[in-house]
């Protein structure tokens, strides 16, 4: 599986501006995204690092055509698909995913699993229904959820228990892409793992990219192969995970590095030395 | 000294035709001149255990039992205008929220200027005067012109020094920060952190810190109480609970923080149980790796380790005298080191 | 491999409780039995009232006027000698036909219009919002009033005007609960599975603003059912000799004052009865609008 990287989605150029109208009334305009240009690779993980409102939401959402861009291509597969309309992008929706930071308002109050399920197998018109059925099963079993699951409600569950839920939902039409968006940031430290070891799981038995988005450089470290750094809507460092851990260049990058570990370590070890 | 003193506390929130038992016979006790840290998850009682040192819980709760004595009175039992004189003056408190505790309509200065009055009556200018100090104090540049800035105009992490600031005026005794950092982004909660930590030193106050980073502990406090379902599970020292922890939770809390291998995330199985429920023994013990017989139905007793370490565990002597080896080969003991200091 | 899990791990048995049970816990099983039950019995009545026992509900019996309360007569006669309690319980038929139909025709038209107008905002958000406006800008029964005189006084045109007033206040609600609903992950998740936009706004949106919906409705079929009535009352709708609340009222309206009270107060008891019922159980229903956490 380790063949030379083929690439699978090409970012190139993008930028997107929100025009927001202040207190004042005066215009304002806000850059989400750059001039980014980015290559996700077949199968490899992606870890999304940056402030809030530095855009990376705006990246996922523009990649799965939830958001037009200014100007700026995206191609998938060889295709461009920025400037597709609705309809002509409906093919490659199934092919480009995501999973949401909030797990219970990520599901339809009204839909059990299965129909959450079925409802993102929806433009799988190659497998009938009851196949689908059974793959709605595969999928739960597949994420550590019982078939009884399928019959639940979203608030029926717990927040971990909808996540993986919710990964089982991104990875129903058989997709090339999955973009997490914040996948843990809602749950408790102690079952963020079980998101994680499952995304590990399914990054080593599939072959879906993944970009993961989040604050916690501890979880990037984790699971991304390769670390993007966006700050104020431009891509400020990428590279190889070593690399952005062990030689940051961009400030931004060193500051939200002895933010989490470094600083840590050294404050309490400084106040150990202190009191004893 | 002990200045703040949770005895048997039972909070119930009737909710509909639903009783949620949040806090359960809770004892805790805060030293004067601590940073002490409550940490828990989410439905651990942390949070509401704070607001019910402030009497600021929803009408939809019930103190069952308990009493919080503060400086030998006891909260629970002052009425209103009592009340007034601690709250803001005596214990003042920092919430998640900062923009949603500012009042959208006032300038900051305004806000901050008018509870100095409320507290110490003097006149407008002289408490114009000390907002703009505190303001300035927080670390908010040019606090001159930010004193008349309305809470839009300040980032999130510019509101929580307002709120800092607006909680120091009066120069509490006790100052209660529940989750202060957690909407912020990462280089900013440091900010905050070492604002807080200095406002505290420099007052020569009390904290009591809510959350549920074990980094932000780390940082900042060096007493710590873990909650877990509206229990207290371990109190004691930075060193004595996380160094050498003696509940089963608090160990496995803080392995789900380590720093491990790269193929597997460690983390805590199944879920934190159902509040509305009442149940016989120990209340992690569905989770815990370590639980017996007697830990499904036998509450644990509360141990004392040593001086002011205590745990709520049947087998809180043996956790720590044999370290962590009581621990099964199935997580491979991958947490040695780091409790057998 | 297998389609059997192994991992059951944290798999809580949840009993889903049923809708009756979830109406019972928020208003108590009195007030929910008793409405319930009244809505019910009315409904009934209505339904099988032609085959009661009943006398004749359109038999003038010119001997018979405004014959008091009697063995033969439970509720009297009417100024044509028709019996009043068949009548009454006749009326039932028409009056809530009527309110029904044209309630259902507002919803049916007035839903989708609002789940677009919240869905899509913008300018056709604007132009919807305006005309609805307009709409409710009319006096009601003004308006009732000149188009039954222009376009006649049938049945039919008196249906479409209670469903045209219903129209925007239907519109109105769906677009309060789905503009907020627009922004909402799930709905992001329906986009992302490939829903068509009509797709997500019948499938994903418009089932969860029908709570609020569902419990509007008796309140929409009280109002009318007053309406229809009152509109009676003024000589217009429904006249005699079709049993209606609103016209029998009229009818004995003149004979109170001769202490012939029994004409009017049986009717009118109908009348308030089914619209004090229908507003109970609006009401009741409310209380599922409340999402369980």
């Amino acid at each position: 599986m380790m063949a030379a990287p083929t690439p699978l989605i090409t970012v190139d150029a993008a930028t997107k501006t929100y025009k927001l109208r202040s207190r004042s009334l005066r215009r304002v305009n806000m850059t989400a995204l750059d001039r980014i240009s980015l290559v996700i690779n077949r199968g490899e993980t992606v870890g999304l690092v940056g402030e809030s409102g530095s855009g990376k939401s705006t990246l996922g959402r523009a990649i799965l055509h939830l958001t037009d861009l200014d100007s700026g291509k995206i191609v998938y597969n060889g295709n461009e698909i920025q400037s597709l309309s609705e309809s002509e992008f409906r093919p490659y929706r199934r092919k480009l995913q995501m999973v949401f930071q909030n797990p219970l308002t990520s599901f339809n109050p009204m839909m059990t699993m299965e129909s959450a399920l079925l409802d993102s197998m929806r433009l799988v018109s190659e497998l009938d229904l009851n196949t689908k059925r059974r793959r709605v099963l595969q999928l739960l079993d597949q994420v550590e959820l019982s078939s009884r699951f399928a019959t639940l409600y979203p608030y029926e569950m717990s927040g971990g228990q909808l996540q993986r839920a919710a990964i089982a939902r991104a990875l129903a039409p058989d997709p090339d892409f999955i973009f997490l968006d914040e996948p843990t940031a809602a749950l408790d430290m102690s079952i963020r793992g079980q998101i994680i070891n499952l995304l590990l799981r399914l990054q080593r038995e599939t072959s879906v990219s993944f970009i993961f988005v989040s604050h916690d450089l501890r979880l990037i470290r984790y699971i991304a192969d390769r670390v993007l750094v966006m700050y104020q809507g431009q891509l400020v460092e990428s590279g190889d995970k070593a690399q952005i851990f062990d030689h940051p260049q961009h400030a931004y990058t060193q500051k939200l590095l002895s933010a989490t570990f470094v600083g840590q370590a050294e404050r309490a070890q400084a106040r150990s030395r202190t009191e004893t | 000294m002990v200045l703040l003193d949770i005895r048997n506390l039972s909070i119930d929130f009737h909710v509909g035709k639903d009783i949620v038992h949040a806090l359960r016979d809770v004892n805790m006790q805060i030293k004067a001149g601590s940073r002490t840290a409550i940490v828990g998850e989410s439905g651990s009682g942390k949070s509401v255990t704070s607001l019910a040192v402030l009497r600021l819980l929803p009408t939809t709760a019930h103190v069952e039992s308990g009493a919080i004595d503060y400086d030998g009175r006891d909260l629970l039992t002052l009425n209103e205008s009592e009340l007034h004189t601690v709250r803001g003056r005596k214990i003042a408190m920092i919430f998640q929220h900062a923009m949603a505790s500012l009042n959208p309509l006032y300038p900051v200065g305004q806000q901050i200027a008018d509870i100095y009055r409320h507290h110490f009556g003097g006149s407008k200018q002289d408490a114009w005067a000390r907002a703009v100090e505190v303001l300035g104090e927080t670390g908010i540049p040019n606090p001159e012109a930010r004193a008349r800035d309305y809470p839009y105009q300040f980032s999130g992490g510019m509101a929580q020094r307002v709120l800092i600031a607006m909680a120091l005026v009066c120069k509490p005794a006790l100052l209660i920060a529940d989750e202060p950092t957690s909407g912020l982004d990462v280089t900013i909660q440091t900010q905050v952190l070492d604002l807080i930590e200095r406002v505290v030193a420099e007052l020569d106050a009390t904290l009591m810190l809510i959350t549920h980073d074990i980094a932000v502990v780390y940082a900042t406090c060096d007493r710590v109480i873990v909650m877990y379902a509206g229990k207290v599970m371990e109190s004691g020292t930075l060193d004595q609970v996380f160094g050498r922890s003696a509940n089963p939770y608090t160990i496995e809390l803080l392995k789900c923080f380590e720093e491990t291998g790269v193929d597997q995330m460690p983390f805590i199985p199944g879920r934190v149980p159902d509040m509305r429920d009442t149940w016989p023994g120990c209340s992690f013990a569905v989770r815990c790796l370590f639980a017996k017989e007697v830990c499904h139905q036998q509450e644990p007793p509360v141990i004392e380790l040593e001086p002011d370490h205590l745990s709520a565990c049947h087998f809180a002597r043996e956790l720590q005298t044999q370290g962590v080896q009581v621990a099964p080969a199935a997580d491979g003991g991958e947490h040695g080191e780091e409790m057998s200091s | 491999m297998s389609a059997i899990p192994q991992l059951q791990d944290d798999f809580v048995v949840i009993r889903r409780p049923s809708l009756y049970r979830r109406l019972v816990e928020a208003n108590g099983a009195w007030r929910v039995n008793l409405n319930l039950a009244i809505l019910i019995f009315i409904i009934v009545l209505g339904v099988i009232a032609p085959l009661l026992p009943l006398q004749n509900p359109v038999k003038p019996l010119p001997l018979e006027r405004l014959n008091p309360p009697s063995a033969e007569h439970w509720f009297g006669t009417d100024t044509n000698g028709m019996d009043v309690f068949s009548r009454t319980i006749h009326a039932i038929r028409i009056d809530f036909t009527l309110a029904i139909s044209s309630v259902v025709i507002g919803v049916v038209i007035g839903a989708p219009l609002g789940a677009i107008s919240g869905y899509y905002g913008g300018r056709i958000d604007d132009v919807l919002t305006r005309i609805t406006e307009v709409l409710q800008g009319f006096p009601q029964i003004l308006f009732a009033m000149a188009v039954l005189a222009a376009a006649g006084n049938s049945l039919i045109n008196l249906i479409l005007i209670i469903a045209f007033y219903n129209i925007p206040v239907y519109s109105k609600m769906v677009r309060s609960v789905v503009a907020p609903l627009r922004e909402v992950e799930f709905v992001q998740a329906a986009k992302v599975a490939g829903n068509r936009p009509i797709a997500v706004v019948f499938r994903h949106i418009i089932p969860n603003a029908l709570v609020p919906v569902f419990s509007q409705l008796p309140l929409s079929c009280a109002y009318a059912v007053q309406l229809i009535a009152g509109l009676s009352f003024i000589g217009l709708g429904v006249s005699i000799p079709t049993p209606e609340w609103g016209a029998m009222i009229q009818n004995g309206a003149s004979q109170i004052v001769f202490g012939k009270w029994w004409v009017s107060v049986f009717p009118g008891l109908g009348l308030f009865f089914s619209v004090w019922v229908l507003n109970n159980v609006s009401d009741i229903l409310k209380s599922l609008v409340v999402r369980r956490a």
